[in-house]
């Protein structure tokens, strides 16, 4: 039976290009490698289960694709929203696509690392490759991630677990977590320091201070710090200055709590000041299998990684003014055209709400909780089964993803292109 | 009793979201709160049983199951039921408390569990 090698996961940021898949008939019989995430989001994508409809009506592409066109084109402030999913091709043609409209484009990353891309922007990403991390890091630190349950191949493939060249495996690496709970990760880890909620700054605040060899006053080093002893913040500080490759992978337990940015940026600011002494790394744990693509894409294109509006005629970047949840919540929005997520599913309640008063356009492969509340519903081929294309790993390395069966249904770069044409064309007329 | 929730990834979410968030298996994987041993002797409520929980942004009622987790601090699966009590405001910078929403959770009143965050 034909066996398609090296065939690229979707499903998560790891992005694991190691899969043996068994295709006959432009059937996928068996999937090998991938976790059980991975496995089953492949036979999922082999049956989309989206429909062409408006107003729940099933209709024909043509009439799918114009009822798109108008709703977008007729709106005062439509949104752009989701891509996280989608390869870049996709992603390039849906900012195309919010500038013609003069709307505004925004992706799922400004509620996941939107807050580490900002610190980012202020204090430098000091970052290597996952097949560093692999080859080389004796030290690894999983801050406020679980990847054991977010990215379940991580830690064997990547990390903790690895074999690489300097680095020959598990006995060789010293593996740290710190999280509110012990998750999975934290229970495969050497030390876990439990942390109270929210209170991240605060130790990152003492672990600068240990590391940079400053004097820290008596109440910390009696009471200690976020809810652990001095004594565990020191011992960790020595770990990370005494390592010959560190890397810190961090992840929502500190984007989306207390502080948000500002716990990044001491983080990041922590790591680049340990180059001093070592080689030390940070890697944001990233969820969805082109959000890292999502941001370069933006950039590339506007200058700017997610919350990016047109409305003047240029690109103009707003976190907390342009991004999905609080346009959504100030009932901003009069259309939005969402592809490659689920709202319903994934944003507050009140955002979702607006939502359900304005038309939606919703371009996905299968039916999900924002298929109710959609006005135009447009199916496509998923990317890395049904498609091919580029998406971007966590640790922003491209990789081509190529189509395992063929698929009756268009690319979602195509969808976008040719709703965007369409407008076009009536604005010519 | 007062606390703190975490809305968090677990792997069943994972899976079910992948076999179709329109099916029950979804639902039921991010329809429920993990406690605590220790605060659920606090609220006096059997694991399995229906808790009410509530946010400023709104309220739910949810199966609870024991949690290895510190007293005072609630876990629920990212999804649209957790996403009931998650407040919209970013405080400028786009990101919702996912995290670090101060709910209080008490037995339900005989209360059914929500399918959905839908209310
Ligand atoms: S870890 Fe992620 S990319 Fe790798 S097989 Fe699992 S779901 Fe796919």
């Amino acid at each position: 039976m034909p066996v398609i090698e090296s065939v690229v996961c979707t499903f998560c940021g790891s992005l694991c290009d190691d899969l043996r898949v068994t295709v006959e008939q432009n059937r996928v019989l068996k999937v090998g490698g991938a976790c059980a995430l991975g496995r089953q989001k492949v036979f999922h994508d082999c049956e989309p289960t989206a429909v062409w409809s408006v107003e729940g009506m099933v209709v024909d592409m043509g009439t799918a694709m114009e009822e798109a066109a108008r709703v977008l084109s007729s709106a005062r402030f439509p949104l752009v929203y989701g891509l996280s999913t989608v390869s870049t091709e996709a992603q390039r043609e849906a900012v195309a696509l919010a500038e013609l409209l003069g709307g505004t484009v925004d992706t799922t990353s400004s509620h996941c690392h939107g807050p580490s891309t900002m610190a980012r922007q202020q204090a430098g990403l000091p970052t290597c490759t996952l097949g560093e991390v692999r080859n080389r890091a004796d030290l690894i630190i999983f801050w406020g991630c679980n990847p054991m349950e977010s990215s379940p191949r991580h830690l064997a493939r990547y990390s903790a677990m690895a074999k690489g060249s300097a680095v020959t495996g598990r006995g060789q690496r010293r593996v740290v977590v710190v999280d509110v709970r012990p998750t999975p990760t934290a229970k495969a880890a050497d030390e876990f320091i439990q942390i109270d909620a929210g209170r991240d700054y605060e130790a990152f605040t003492l672990l600068r201070s240990l590391i940079q060899g400053k004097a820290v006053p008596e109440d910390v080093t009696t009471t200690g710090s976020a809810g652990v002893p001095f004594e565990r913040w020191a011992r960790l500080a020595a770990l990370m200055k005494g390592c010959r490759y560190g890397v810190a992978f961090f992840g929502m337990g500190l984007t989306m709590s207390g502080g948000r940015e500002a716990n990044l940026e001491l983080l990041l600011t922590t790591v680049a000041e340990l180059n001093a002494f070592t080689r030390f790394y940070a890697i944001p744990m990233r969820g969805h299998s082109n959000v890292a693509g999502s941001e370069n894409v933006l950039a590339w294109l506007t200058g700017y990684p997610f919350a990016v509006n047109f409305s003047r005629g240029y690109p103009r970047y707003g976190p907390g003014e342009f991004t999905v949840v609080d346009l959504l919540e100030r009932g901003d929005v009069d259309a939005c055209l969402v592809v490659g997520a689920d709202p319903a599913a994934h944003l507050p309640r009140r955002c979702v709400k607006h939502l359900e008063s304005i038309p939606v356009v919703l371009v996905d492969p299968h039916v999900t909780l924002t298929t109710p509340l959609a006005r135009v519903t447009i199916p496509v081929a998923a990317g890395g089964v049904g498609a091919e294309g580029t998406f971007y790993r966590m640790d922003n390395v491209p990789l081509r993803a190529a189509a395992l069966v063929e698929s009756r249904l268009p690319t979602d770069e195509e969808v976008i292109r040719t709703i965007r044409e369409r407008i076009t064309r009536a604005q010519d007329r | 009793m007062p606390g703190i929730l975490v809305t968090v990834r677990s792997l069943d979410q994972g899976i079910q979201s992948v076999k179709g968030k329109v099916n029950p298996g979804y639902a039921c994987a991010t329809g429920g709160i993990w406690i605590s041993q220790g605060d659920l002797a606090v609220i006096d409520a059997a694991p399995g049983s229906m808790v009410r929980v509530w946010s400023t942004a709104g309220e739910v009622n949810v199966p609870c199951q024991v949690g290895d987790l510190p007293q005072g601090l609630f876990c629920m699966p990212m999804g649209p039921t957790s996403n009931t009590l998650v407040p919209a405001a970013t405080e400028g910078t786009g990101m919702p408390s996912f995290k670090g929403i101060k709910v209080t959770v008490e037995p339900s009143p005989g209360g059914e569990a929500e399918g959905s965050a839908g209310n």
